[in-house]
């Protein structure tokens, strides 16, 4: 490994860029889920 | 949750695995030295575009069948992430270049061939927003799109194998041995995780924009 030269630090800044990006994604994701809910709940009430 | 998000949960570990341990993989000894680490990564946005165009080229021929509006919101919102992953992998391959053939962009079959292939899909997005009437824009665009992805398959899969003289692995003569079937075997421990890692990614992302788009919809309609 000494041939990496704290190669590590970048992986590592890569990791926490990555982890990130899916965090992001996956409340992006939630919130378009909370609006699916709402507007079904919306539709249902109309049907009523 | 688990059950909706599984695959998404497996996208993350699968590429956290590709961008971290595909620094520690040992690789062959090579002309590229290190740079060839960018086989897990640059390849991978071409394992994602086409995942996309094949979906969209099944979407839309369902569409074709019945005339739904829900298989050419598939369609059309897997193009634009087809696209994404298309400019992603031109950029990262442009980087690439410059240090092993020496330029950005250099005479290759494969290179043109990608970006013939990337301008067709331009016009797929360019066509739909210039027709008006949603049902006709929808059979316009899914006509066209089944050209266009026999024309991606011809420019960047067919055409540069038969140009002879490609710098890309395994095409015409050049037989540098890093395509999948010959890849080293550590390599390949990272190789493919990564490649169904950009994959699901890119099914997420697809996954979200066909929601916002339904919602779209449903808000428009009322």
């Amino acid at each position: 490994m000494e041939t990496y030269g704290k190669i590590f630090v970048v992986v590592t800044v890569l990791a926490i860029i990555l982890v990130g990006i899916f965090v992001y994604l996956f409340f992006i994701d939630r919130k378009i889920g909370k609006l699916e809910k709402e507007i079904k709940e919306k539709e249902s009430h109309k049907q009523q | 949750m688990i059950k909706q998000y599984w695959w998404k949960l497996l996208s993350f570990l699968l590429l956290l695995y590709a961008v971290t341990y595909g620094f520690y993989v040992s690789i062959p000894e090579t002309m590229i030295l290190q740079t060839m680490r960018n086989l897990f990564y640059h390849v991978g946005m071409w394992f994602g575009m086409f995942t996309m165009l094949i979906v969209s080229f099944i979407f839309s021929l369902r569409y074709l069948k019945g005339f739904r509006e829900e298989n050419d919101r598939v369609a059309i919102e897997a193009v634009n992430v087809a696209l994404m992953f298309g400019f992603l992998g031109i950029f990262t391959g442009m980087t690439w270049a410059n240090f092993t053939w020496g330029a950005p962009w250099v005479k290759d079959p494969k290179l043109n061939g990608a970006a013939v292939g990337i301008v067709v899909y331009l016009a797929y997005i360019i066509l739909r927003s210039s027709v008006e009437d949603r049902h006709k824009r929808a059979k316009v665009s899914a006509v066209y799109n089944i050209f266009a992805f026999v024309l991606w398959i011809i420019f960047v899969l067919i055409l540069p194998r038969l140009a002879g003289d490609s710098l890309h692995p395994a095409t015409g003569n050049n037989s540098t041995p890093v395509m999948p079937m010959h890849l080293d075997p550590s390599m390949r421990t990272v190789f493919y995780p990564a490649m169904i890692g950009w994959i699901l990614l890119g099914t997420w992302i697809l996954q979200v924009r066909i929601r916002v788009s339904k919602l779209r919809h449903i808000i428009e309609e009322n």
